[in-house]
């Protein structure tokens, strides 16, 4: 499941006073591990000053002179990524977390930045999957198609065993930069398992056939270390929205993504090593 | 031998009286980006010794925030010429970490010729 803002934002936030000096909230940074608060003046939040503004501003000051004005508000069950979007979009440093038109907490970069590196894969670099799933639903939302092209290693356990989990590593490595290179605009790339990469794109699966055969032909070409010869399956699923509204776009979502995965297990045993798993309508796809 | 040596000491006095101005300042502050004093701070001191009469400029400038100016100047000068006026020679002797208080005197010279 995909986090939510609600499960990592800061519930026993600080209210600081617009009249509250400097020198005041820098006691309270000491006495607590907080260094970013929202500054209310008649009990409406106007502001935040953030460890940066505290660094920067005179001891003499009132919170209302050194605050920054940006902040923006996102509802609680919105998830990380939609959080990290509206940080980095708006320019702003904090997010007011609301229920139900409450305050019910905030959000800072530095606490958000500690949660989608979590999200990030070490070794390539790549999202994981919850980031392909983020970006389906926000598609579905706007009303795109989806397609997701399901990329397997072939034989790569051998590979492992015959040269070693470094040299593995490498070759994961490499095939990441070789997809991520050549991931067209408007398209996400993610390493969904250990020698598994998904691309979610907003086209018709059988547009995605083109792009799929390319890209493994620019895998087969490459040259890998100790001359291996590296393959690699793809599986594709999509669909066309035929319902205007859909009750779980997370579930289509989730089958979408195992159907790509198991025709990419299907492509294995074809000659050109990929199969059109399926494209009918992905409102029919979670039923 | 250790030597006593005896000390006096005297102090000085003098005092200056003037009246205190209301509010304690003119007619232009030019508030230093690091000033100890902000622009809020400094507009919320004079509105409650005289209120609505002074205004909040933020301007674009490396060394200064803003400006509390006296609001009665702008109708007498439109606020862009004025803000680029005090900003230009403000900006020569502001820093970051000061607030410079300025008196403003604009005098209009008029001259008509009507028909007799």
């Amino acid at each position: 499941m995909m986090r939510k803002v609600s499960e990592i934002m800061i519930k026993d936030y600080i209210v600081i006073d617009s009249f509250w000096s400097i020198r005041r909230i820098h006691d309270l940074v000491d006495q607590t591990d907080m260094d970013c608060f929202p500054v209310a003046d008649n009990h409406m939040i106007i502001g935040v000053l953030t460890r940066n503004d505290l660094i920067k501003a005179h001891p003499n000051r009132i919170a209302l002179d050194a605050m920054t004005g940006k902040f923006k508000e996102i509802q609680a069950n919105e998830s990380i990524w939609k959080a990290k979007e509206a940080l980095d979009m708006g320019g702003a440093d904090l997010l007011l977390v609301t229920h139900e038109g409450e305050i019910v907490g905030i959000l800072t970069k530095q606490v958000l930045n500690f949660e989608i590196g979590k999200h990030i894969d070490l070794l390539t670099g790549l999202h994981k999957s919850d980031y392909i799933l983020y970006k389906s639903l926000e598609f579905l939302e706007q009303g795109k198609e989806i397609s997701v092209v399901f990329f397997d290693i072939n034989n790569f356990g051998c590979i492992n065993k015959e040269f070693g989990h470094v040299v593995g590593d490498r070759i994961l490595q490499e095939i990441a930069q070789l997809l991520k290179v050549n991931t067209p605009e408007e398209s996400y790339l993610c390493r969904y398992g250990g020698d598994e990469f998904a691309l979610l794109t907003a086209n018709y699966a059988e547009d995605c056939k083109a792009l799929a055969e390319k890209l493994l032909q620019i895998i087969r070409e490459h040259q890998f270390p100790k001359n291996i010869d590296i393959s690699v399956s793809a599986g594709i699923a999509g669909g066309r929205r035929r319902n205007a509204r859909m009750t779980d776009m997370y579930e289509t979502v989730s089958n979408l993504i195992n159907i790509a995965s198991l025709a990419s297990t299907k492509a294995k045993k074809q000659q050109d090593n990929l199969v059109l798993g399926y494209c009918g309508f992905i409102d029919e796809i979670a039923i | 031998m250790a030597k006593i040596v005896n000390s006096n000491k005297k102090a000085e006095i003098t005092m200056h009286m003037s009246e205190f101005e209301m509010p304690p300042m003119q007619d232009v502050l030019i508030v230093g980006r690091r000033a100890p004093i902000g622009p809020e701070a400094a507009r919320r001191m004079v509105d409650i010794l005289s209120p609505d009469q002074y205004e909040i400029v933020k301007v674009d400038h490396p060394a200064i925030e803003a400006m509390v100016v006296r609001k009665a100047l702008f109708t007498m000068l439109p606020a862009e010429k004025l803000i680029a006026f005090l900003l230009e020679e403000g900006g020569r002797v502001a820093n970051e970490s000061i607030i410079v208080k300025a008196q403003v005197n604009i005098v209009l010279q008029v001259s008509k010729s009507i028909d007799l």
